[in-house]
């Protein structure tokens, strides 16, 4: 169903429901793996995505339809994110190291984790990089989104976005090359 | 810009884009159903949230007259009539209670009885002659003995090493401007402590993110007493340790590097401004 149509029917008061229902089925798989990659855990990243909908849902109303609906989601699930990783590094002050031996480790025993060793390698080298490189990162190679929307997105220029994305990408290509 | 010159800016580097041919798919699982399962959580919790639900449920109407209910119990005249005349009888029954206990005892004794036996004991245990005299224990007296005691293991412990050794207690009294009540006031170690701590008090932006470098580190002296040097990491006081920078070489934010201001931040938790630094 198009944005618009979905719009529409959210501004019927006895439709809502069916209209956030469409929004949910729509779009809640990119929305989790967008949130997955960030925080990695799964409890976490299924926190993070229903607190996104039920911001959205008390927050539909006021929705202007400037951008598109995915966007909008795409914000909040980014806001949410940056939020919560700033928030636990505060409260546990985790050192590059601890990242890289304790996070490897951590996923080869997450049963719901199934990277092999390069796709693990990756995921070390993102959780190094600043939370918005890797936001950045992760929505260009992942979701293979165009700088315009993510730019819309982290409301950055796509100036700063570029060179956000150019220095992960050496971070990363840095990091796999030099283990390797 | 052309679609061509987007495409481009676009594309991966050649070796990202291997290593994501490599790896299409997404190694991150969800248990079985998962998807399911969570629209229906937050579909459960858009339409009935969890802040309407009240488990404590009162009867249809309860609060309705709570207030008239409440009014007419506290200006009930029957109610503090009760109230003052049980209060009166529980007052008076403890009052004969007590005199009972004391001195409308039926038992007598005869004349003299307490000061004879008392005498009499005295001899038994070898104490003759000291009968009658009675030392009063003088618990101020004894307070500012400890609180003198305790100032002088505190000194003992907080004074430079060069002038415990030229100075006699007395002398360091005298400089301390001490009284009786201050000396009763320092036997509490927890407030001496807590005195102490306010007295050297140092501008935090200096601990937190430049203490770490050390010798950037400049002593209010205004603040620290004139004999006793401050250790500038613990803020207790040391002999002959780090010494306060020289006038004119005060910290200005030239000196703070950006390393120091975003350990800071980081310790502060200011989310915005570590977020423009990135």
């Amino acid at each position: 169903m198009e944005d618009q149509q979905i719009l529409t029917l959210f501004r019927e008061p006895e439709k809502r429901e069916q209209a956030f229902a469409v929004i949910l089925k729509q779009f809640q798989k990119p929305i989790y793996y967008y949130i997955r990659r960030m925080v990695l855990s799964h409890d976490d990243a299924d926190d993070l995505t229903q607190t996104t909908f039920i911001k959205a849902w008390k927050a539909l109303g006021e929705f202007r339809g400037d951008s598109k609906i995915s966007t909008w989601l795409h914000r909040i699930a980014y806001n949410e994110s940056i939020n919560f990783i700033n928030s636990k590094k505060r409260i546990h002050h985790i050192s590059i190291d601890q990242v890289e031996h304790g996070l490897g480790k951590s996923l080869q025993e997450d049963v719901l984790y199934s990277g092999d060793e390069i796709q693990l390698k990756l995921q070390t080298a993102l959780a190094l990089l600043p939370e918005k490189q890797k936001a950045v990162f992760i929505m260009k190679y992942y979701e293979e989104k165009k700088y315009d929307e993510i730019a819309e997105i982290t409301g950055t220029s796509v100036g700063a976005l570029k060179a956000s994305f150019h220095h992960a990408v050496n971070k990363i290509e840095s990091f796999i090359r030099g283990k390797h | 810009m052309s679609t061509s010159n987007q495409n481009r800016e676009d594309a991966l580097p050649p070796w990202l884009q291997e290593l994501k041919n490599r790896t299409h798919e997404s190694e991150f699982l969800t248990p079985d159903g998962y998807f399911e399962k969570m629209e229906k959580e937050v579909f459960i919790n858009v339409t009935f949230p969890l802040s309407d639900i009240d488990e404590f449920e009162t009867p249809v109407g309860y609060f309705d007259d709570a207030v008239e209910k409440i009014n007419a119990a506290l200006h009930n005249p029957e109610m503090e009539e009760d109230f003052f005349d049980e209060q009166k009888e529980q007052i008076l029954g403890q009052i004969r209670l007590s005199g009972m206990e004391s001195e409308n005892t039926t038992f007598e004794v005869p004349d003299g009885f307490f000061e004879k036996q008392k005498k009499e004991i005295l001899e038994q245990i070898g104490i003759s002659g000291v009968a009658g005299r009675t030392i009063q224990m003088n618990f101020r007296y004894f307070g500012y003995v400890a609180a003198a005691a305790s100032v002088i293991v505190a000194l003992f412990f907080f004074w430079p090493v060069k002038n415990s050794k030229e100075n006699a207690f007395a002398a360091k009294l005298e400089q301390t401007d001490l009284d009786v009540d201050d000396l009763e006031y320092f036997a509490d170690e927890e407030t001496y402590y807590e005195l102490f701590l306010n007295e050297t008090e140092m501008d935090t932006l200096s601990i937190d993110s430049i203490g770490a470098s050390g010798q950037k580190m400049e002593l209010n002296q205004e603040k620290t007493r004139e004999s006793v040097k401050l250790d500038p990491r613990t803020g207790l006081p040391i002999e002959n340790g780090i010494k306060p920078l020289e006038t004119g070489n005060t910290l200005t934010w030239d000196d703070v590097t950006d390393e120091d201001l975003m350990k800071y931040l980081l310790e502060e938790g200011d989310d915005e401004l570590i977020e423009d630094m990135n």
